[in-house]
């Protein structure tokens, strides 16, 4: 009998497997193309390894957002919050909404005040109005409460560069890689609506791999979500991101890029279980959250860091990068150990939601800061701790925000700012920061002109959004920003401008065109050899400008183009002028439903690195990909991603540089001879 | 007389040698339509000579047999020479050139054999191209098989996009030292009131500065039409015209190379 009943069951299955409706698929693909749009949005701008910090941990974020989005029939403020393009003022439009009325129809939320076609595109990849099982919540305490929505999820990935670094021919002894060129990756997850597990493994290209429990970086939760007034419970890793950012922010933020008026301000995560391969930004240990009106969370962490020892029991500040690749870089690996203890409490009170947040930070050596003058201030001992007070709320029709935070040696930092329609068809976001130099808050990410930690900054934004007509939207930001004490490379204050226009044409809605400007001013210092024959440091100013085309346009159902044009202009400080230029040309298809290909063709010229120019690319599912072009060449790539069946999906990268003028690419262990770089990528998904 | 014709022999050579540094000189694209509007043939539609520039567009409406000359700067030995014939059937187009540039002192003469077909309302095509160049008086001689490929889509009712790369596969010649070229290029083209056909091109080969080509086709009577070009790296101006019937068509360009001076084509189309 019983054998019977998993016999139905998995007729049953099968059955389901066979009739899912077409439209599904569908859904799926153009909810990837619009989470890639939105990546892309936020860091291509970026240079590459800023992006690699928070990157990877965003992309997961916003890939995970699209597979689990937000119910707006039933999430709270919160979870309605974490949706690119809803602040506190829609999410609580939304809200009062739909307590008279729920949402039958996404575009529904187009009625609601505040949420304009705009803001409706960027919202709905990442949000559902509910299936019927979601409507009944009355099964607390079964087990079926439990595995609501349960699914597993195994993921398999391989990467490599077909060229040999030199680390790879160096022998060990000499300071070679001891591992092989493989970088390798995996995860096993079940999640459900109140449950997350997680196990992620990985190993990057030259370090050992030895067995399953041999894995450089190794990541696990137990999480509990949403059970009640318990909204947040994990053992294991987990990030962390709080108020406006300056006293805890891990897991990537969005900051000024072509998105002018919605990312200014920053919605809070609150605890989140932490699954990505990112190695360093995250705690480890135990963290919660519990409260409705008033939420208080808690945490401890505990967890060991790689550092260069400077002597005995002295040491640098914890590295970011995660390579443990050599015998020297084994040598120092998990050298020492970093202990943070913290909370916050949140009231959500009719003027706004008020947090106050805070930590202690301890290391298990002495961390020496840096000696150039760019460290003059950076943090030096063993010990931490900052604390900040943070408020966002509406007064009238503007969204106000604001946090501010003291680290112990009595640095201040504070953002604050305001994001407000002025008319119908405008937005206007001003935002203030000032983070003092010796404001020392590690654990965190403001808004401002450096997406690493706050400090040694003052600026001032202004961004504008205007739809001119249902054809055009013009936007674009101002941002004027100071560095009262040198920054890494000078020796004294500098300052700088930022610049972005953005025209977006939407001729019909199958053809769409943008431009886009950028233009950046930053001061900076030069040598000269002055008539007496002596070096002498002069201040000047480095500009960078760019300008872009580009065009998409929907062929068919099946088939996208998109093409771009971009030069870049750049000047350093006591040099001349060099130029840049970036031409692409992409195509996506999809024959079935179940097969999306990805190609793209580039040129690239520059004259110089300082000239690069970034290109997005369509990648293996969490992998993000903004890919530095400099120098002459070409680039191709091909991504293709085949759903062999319900529960199996595979993605394949295979991408190519080649260089005209340049016969070794990169230098020290990472060197590689020849004008040709080539790598691939595969991965697999197991979804059950 | 003979030591007259022996340095004019060597004036020759200096200027052939100074012209194949300089990027695609109507020695890539063919056909006097697109000369006459600067070379901005990348989304033209219904152009007969597609297969010499972006072979997603060829021509998949009748069975054509044309011819094309150039004579670059007024040079004999400067003339490019070619030949294309296109089928359509039911499985797509097919196409075959043929071209020859130069005289004894140098020459490249190139095959090139092209499919086209579309999916989904994506034009695509595929051109497999072989070179071969040869210096006279025993400076060499080689041959290079290179693929091109090319994508184009009628965006709006008006408005044509297209896309092409040459030599895909980085091919150089065997035999001697010298590249295929490379070069990627995307169009527009734009049609207004059915008077008047607006181009513009950017292309880029890998060792060159890009370059950009626009041209306007203006219908002045029923079957004639008149043609301005302008493109820059080089900067030229072209001129044209072409008049055209049911069954042939004929087409003359005048190209004015800034120091160089002017070069006039010609082709001629026969349809069945």
């Amino acid at each position: 009998m019983k054998g019977g009943e998993i016999g139905i069951a998995l007729l049953m299955i099968f059955g389901l497997m066979l009739f899912k409706p077409e439209s599904a698929h569908a859904q799926q693909d153009t909810t990837a193309t619009q989470v890639e749009e939105q990546l892309e949005k936020a860091f291509e701008e970026l240079d590459s390894e800023e992006v690699g910090e928070a990157g990877e941990q965003l992309t997961q974020f916003l890939e995970d957002l699209a597979a689990n989005p937000v119910n707006i029939n039933s999430s709270g403020l919160d979870d309605l919050l974490q949706v690119p393009g809803i602040n506190l003022k829609i999410a609580r439009a939304i809200i009062e909404f739909r307590s008279s009325k729920p949402f039958e129809e996404k575009s529904e939320l187009l009625e609601v005040r505040g949420i304009g076609e705009a803001t409706y595109q960027r919202m709905v990849p990442y949000i559902t109005i509910g299936g019927a099982e979601s409507r009944f919540r009355d099964m607390y305490m079964r087990p079926e409460y439990w595995m609501a929505n349960r699914k597993v999820e195994v993921f398999s990935r391989y990467q490599q560069n077909l060229q040999m670094r030199e680390g790879f021919r160096e022998p060990d002894s000499a300071g070679g890689y001891l591992g092989s060129p493989a970088k390798y990756y995996q995860r096993f997850r079940i999640t459900s609506n109140h449950l997350s597990l997680n196990l992620t493994q990985e190993k990057d290209p030259g370090e050992t791999l030895q067995g399953v429990t041999g894995f450089d970086y190794n990541s696990g939760h137990v999480a509990l979500t949403d059970n009640g007034k318990l909204k947040d419970f994990v053992i294991g890793d987990y990030s962390l991101s709080f108020g406006q950012g300056l006293v805890l922010w891990t897991g990537g933020a969005f900051g000024k890029g072509r998105e002018v008026t919605g990312t200014i301000s920053k919605n809070e995560r609150g605890v989140k279980a932490y699954s990505s391969a990112q190695e360093t930004d995250f705690f480890r240990g135990v963290a919660a959250t519990y409260g409705e009106k008033l939420e208080i969370t808690a945490f401890y962490s505990n967890r060991p860091r790689t550092a260069s020892v400077i002597s005995g029991d002295t040491t640098r500040f914890p590295t970011s990068a995660g390579f443990h690749r050599t015998e020297n870089e084994l040598e120092r690996r998990n050298n020492i150990d970093q202990m943070v203890v913290g909370g916050r409490a949140r009231l959500d009170t009719p003027v706004g939601l008020i947090g106050v947040s805070g930590y202690y930070n301890e290391f298990s050596s002495y961390i020496a800061k840096g000696t150039s003058l760019s460290n003059l201030y950076d943090f030096e001992g063993s010990e931490n701790s900052v604390l900040g007070i943070d408020y966002r709320g509406l007064v009238g029709n503007a969204f106000v925000f604001g946090e501010v935070a003291r680290s112990q040696n009595g640095g201040l930092g504070a953002v604050a700012g305001i994001e407000t329609p002025v008319t119908d068809n405008t937005d206007l976001a001003l935002s203030y920061r000032n983070y003092q130099k010796d404001f020392q808050s590690f654990l965190s990410s403001g808004f401002g002109e450096r997406s690493s930690a706050p400090q040694n900054e003052e600026g001032f934004y202004v961004g504008a959004r205007h739809q001119l007509n249902s054809l055009i939207t013009l936007s674009g930001y101002i941002d004027q920003y100071r560095f009262a004490s040198p920054r890494f490379g000078t020796s004294q204050a500098t300052g700088g401008f930022d610049m972005l226009g953005l025209a977006e044409l939407e001729f019909t809605p199958k053809l769409n065109v943008y431009l886009l400007i950028r233009n950046e001013i930053q001061d900076q210092e030069f040598e000269i050899i002055n008539v007496r024959g002596a070096q002498e440091l002069l201040m000047g100013e480095e500009k960078r400008a760019s300008i872009r085309a580009n065009f998409e346009y929907q062929v068919s159902p099946d088939v996208r183009l998109r093409s771009r044009i971009e030069f870049v202009r750049n000047k350093e400080a006591g040099a001349s002028w060099e130029k840049g230029f970036l031409l692409y040309q992409d195509i996506r298809i999809e024959p079935t439903n179940e097969l999306r290909i990805d190609g793209r063709i580039s040129v690239f010229d520059t004259e110089s690195f300082s000239t690069r120019v970034y290109q997005f690319e369509s990648d293996l599912l969490y992998v993000l990909s903004n890919t530095v072009l400099y120098d002459q060449g070409q680039r191709a790539y091909v991504t293709v991603k085949y759903e062999l069946t319900e529960y199996f999906d595979v993605w394949f990268k295979y991408g190519i540089t080649i260089f005209e003028d340049t016969q070794v690419i990169g230098s020290g262990l990472s060197e590689i001879k020849g004008s040709v770089r080539n790598s691939v990528g595969l991965q697999i998904r197991l979804q059950l | 007389m003979i030591r007259i014709r022996h340095v004019l022999n060597k004036f020759s050579l200096g200027i052939i040698l100074g012209l194949i540094s300089i990027p695609v000189y109507g020695q890539l694209s063919m056909g006097a339509r697109g000369l006459g509007m600067g070379q901005a043939n990348l989304a033209l539609p219904q152009y007969d000579w597609a297969l010499f520039s972006n072979p997603a567009l060829l021509n998949n409406e009748d069975i054509s047999v044309g011819f094309y000359g150039l004579r670059n700067y007024g040079f004999a030995e400067l003339t490019d020479m070619s030949a294309i014939a296109s089928v359509p059937t039911r499985l797509g187009v097919t196409s075959v050139g043929f071209h020859r540039y130069g005289a004894n002192l140098f020459n490249e003469t190139r095959l090139r054999l092209g499919y086209k077909n579309d999916w989904r309302m994506l034009h695509f095509g595929i051109v497999g191209n072989y070179s071969h160049i040869s210096f006279g008086g025993d400076y060499g001689s080689g041959g290079a098989i290179g693929i091109d490929v090319g994508v184009a889509a009628k965006v709006s009712n008006n408005l044509w996009v297209g896309a092409k790369t040459v030599n895909i596969n980085r091919s150089s010649y065997r035999g001697i030292n010298e590249d295929l070229p490379r070069e990627t290029g995307i169009g527009f083209s734009y049609e207004l009131n059915e008077l008047a056909l607006f181009a513009f091109d950017v292309v880029k080969d890998v060792n060159f500065p890009v370059a950009y080509r626009s041209g306007i086709e203006i219908k002045v009577i029923e079957n004639l039409k008149g043609r301005v070009g302008i493109t820059t790296e080089p900067l030229t101006y072209s001129l044209g015209f072409g008049y055209g019937r049911e069954q042939w068509d004929v087409n003359f360009a005048v190209q004015k190379h800034e120091l160089l001076g002017f070069s006039p084509g010609l082709d001629f189309m026969i349809y069945f």
